[in-house]
């Protein structure tokens, strides 16, 4: 194999698959990057068996092959060098020479026939979105991804395609968010769990504005955007009913503009007890009371004028997740509904119904 | 067939079989049998016809071994909690590229303090399409807790040797005692774990059969050849007939004894006591 790359186009390729890359692995072969050359593309492959990823680069191709190297060293090298042209090639057993202005390297790597294969069979169907939906989407759930390892169901997002939505769920059993956008197209019907480290690698690598397309297989979760497919196996087991969670009707409208609301609970939990932050709120006709108190400490009250209407109550939450579900959502004014002190809270925001979060509160 | 290529375990291979033909397949098995025997190639090859591949790093097989802690590469090696962590991670997600996911668990009487126990919850109710090797040398080697969750799988030493070693090594011992006495007895059976104890009782009946058979004069044939049926004719002149059946008794005892948890050491005091020193 012998190519010449353009460096910052390598650069920016390896960075996109090089996170995937585990930094303890069991087989060596997976912290190593697949180098492949054929045609006008170099691609390169990196997996850890649970996400996999693969990007294009334009190269020009002497001759064609394949190689594995490792990621890390790879990737420290490319980016220390210059912005100019860089010349692989593959020598006798399996040394990867490395050229770049002055600078040469020699890297020890490791035959390509065992690097597990990444790419999945054809998805029956994809599903078309702009990367700016999906990545809010994500950070509307991402927070409610619960770290119980025991619950293992609960590791992730659960993707569904139904009719013309998507939809993606979340929840730790403290709080539950659920975030859904209706396309003009049909979907088709399929649902998964992908796990926490494919939504983080998928967040890094979504950019800004081109459409990507997304599919639910059998046992996978397939992300392809031009030049770039990226793979996740999906998480074993049942997803909980969700939507039987979901309080319809409750009585009492609160509706608060976000960064009042989420500046007072940062001011009020600064008292709170330190495990799990609980506030309390205590709601009257258009008033909002915020209080915290801690035995050691001492305590803390803020009063807001509110939009609310509904009857006066008192109920506590954690903080922290009221927090994490209003910094979730963009527009300004959102909504909290109540039924009773010992019932869950509900957010949404006051146009967009594609996003609500479902909190659990706490008896203080 | 993978499992074909197994030779000299035909009965675990049958057992196997037959569970991959009937479909009905347990989520966890547990190969016991000494090193040597082939329980890792068989457990591969199990594997392999679970995967319906036998390629080479296939991503739906995971091998655990015991490793040295991060920390320290010469330490000792075992399977820590973490390993069963990133096992039970695994499991959970679906399988990449076969119908299922196999997870093989070398040396698991390695595993240390509290990984059995984490284990278990996946061990009742691993997440769907999961299938777990267990191999170890031992049954007592890891909690019954631990084993009662899993189809057993015997493996027998190969052509015999293990039992022609602990034969020997049950000989031995006695000839020991016999020339040095009673101190010897108890230097020897200080620390003395209940499998080996159970082998060397296993050994010593089998020697006591054929001292009676010695003694009753039976064919050369029925004890290994004219040299050592000479030789236990010569052992056997210094007892009695109704004085080995005794012996074959006590070693039936012993025996009972011994899985009925009595200390290995007492157990095998009383029974070499009567045979070497014949006090018992």
């Amino acid at each position: 194999m012998e190519v010449v790359l353009d460096r910052d186009a390598f650069l920016r390729g390896l960075q996109m698959v090089q996170n995937i890359v585990e930094p303890r692995q069991t087989l060596p072969i997976l912290a190593n990057v697949l180098v492949e050359a054929e045609g006008e593309t170099v691609r390169l492959t990196a997996t850890d068996l649970e996400v996999g990823a693969r990007v294009g680069v334009p190269a020009r191709v002497a001759s064609p092959g394949a190689i594995t190297v490792s990621a890390r060293k790879l990737a420290e090298i490319v980016k220390e060098l210059p912005a100019a042209a860089v010349a692989l090639r593959v020598g006798e057993n399996a040394t990867v020479s490395l050229r770049c202005g002055g600078a040469t390297y020699k890297l020890v790597g490791l035959a390509p026939d065992d690097f597990p294969a990444v790419v999945p069979a054809t998805p029956a169907s994809w599903v078309t979105l702009d990367a700016r939906t999906l990545r809010e989407m994500l950070a509307q759930t991402k927070f409610a991804v619960s770290h119980d390892e025991t619950r293992y169901a609960l590791n992730g997002i659960l993707f569904t395609f139904q009719g013309k939505d998507v939809r993606l769920v979340a929840t730790d059993g403290h709080r539950l968010a659920i975030s859904m956008r209706s396309l003009g197209t049909g979907v088709g019907g399929a649902s998964g769990i992908v796990p926490r480290k494919a939504v983080n690698e998928l967040e890094r690598v979504l950019g800004a504005g081109e459409d990507v397309q997304i599919a639910i297989t059998d046992n996978q979760f397939v992300l392809q955007m031009p030049n770039f497919v990226m793979t996740a196996r999906l998480i074993e087991g049942q997803f909980p009913n969700y939507e039987a969670v979901v309080p319809k009707n409750h009585p009492g409208k609160l509706v608060i503009g976000r960064s009042v609301l989420a500046a007072a609970l940062r001011r009020v939990a600064v008292m709170a007890e330190e495990r799990n932050k609980p506030v309390k709120l205590t709601l009257a006709p258009a008033t909002l009371r915020l209080s915290a108190s801690s035995q050691e400490l001492g305590e803390a009250e803020e009063i807001l004028e509110v939009e609310y209407a509904g009857e006066e109550l008192t109920i506590g939450f954690n903080s922290r997740y009221v927090l994490d579900a209003i910094s979730a959502v963009e527009k300004d004014q959102v909504v909290f509904e109540f039924k009773d002190g010992l019932s869950p809270g509900l957010i949404k925001t006051v146009e967009d119904e594609g996003y609500c979060c479902v909190i659990m509160p706490m008896r203080i | 067939m993978a499992l074909e290529r197994i030779q000299d375990q035909p009965r675990a291979v049958a057992l196997l079989r037959r569970a991959l033909a009937s479909g009905r397949l347990a989520h966890a098995w547990a190969f016991v049998g000494p090193p040597g025997s082939g329980r890792t190639a068989t457990a591969l090859a199990f594997a392999a016809e679970l995967l319906g591949s036998d390629a080479p790093g296939h991503p739906d097989l995971h091998v655990i071994v015991p490793t040295p802690p991060e920390t320290n590469p010469k330490g000792a090696r075992a399977i820590r909690i973490g390993a069963i962590r990133e096992l039970e991670r695994q499991a959970a997600l679906r399988p990449a590229r076969a119908a299922r996911k196999v997870f093989v668990v070398d040396d698991a009487e390695r595993m240390t303090g509290e990984a059995p126990q984490a284990f278990l919850k996946t061990l009742e109710e691993p997440p769907a399409a999961t299938v777990l090797v267990l191999i170890l040398q031992r049954r007592r080697a890891l909690p019954a807790t631990v084993l009662s969750r899993c189809q057993v799988v015997r493996f027998e030493a190969r052509g015999g040797e293990a039992a022609r070693a602990r034969a020997a090594e049950a000989l031995g011992l006695l000839a020991d005692v016999r020339a040095k006495g009673a101190d010897e007895l108890f230097r020897r059976t200080e620390r003395l774990d209940r499998e080996r104890a159970e082998g060397l009782v296993d050994a010593f009946w089998l020697h006591g059969r054929d001292l009676l058979l010695a003694k009753a004069g039976a064919p050369a044939g029925l004890v290994g050849g004219p040299a050592r049926a000479a030789e236990l004719t010569r052992e056997a002149d210094a007892w009695t007939e109704a004085e080995l059946v005794r012996t074959l008794d006590l070693c039936r005892r012993a025996r009972a004894a011994l899985a009925r948890n009595v200390t290995p050491r007492l157990g095998l005091e009383v029974l070499l006591s009567h045979l070497a020193l014949r006090v018992a």
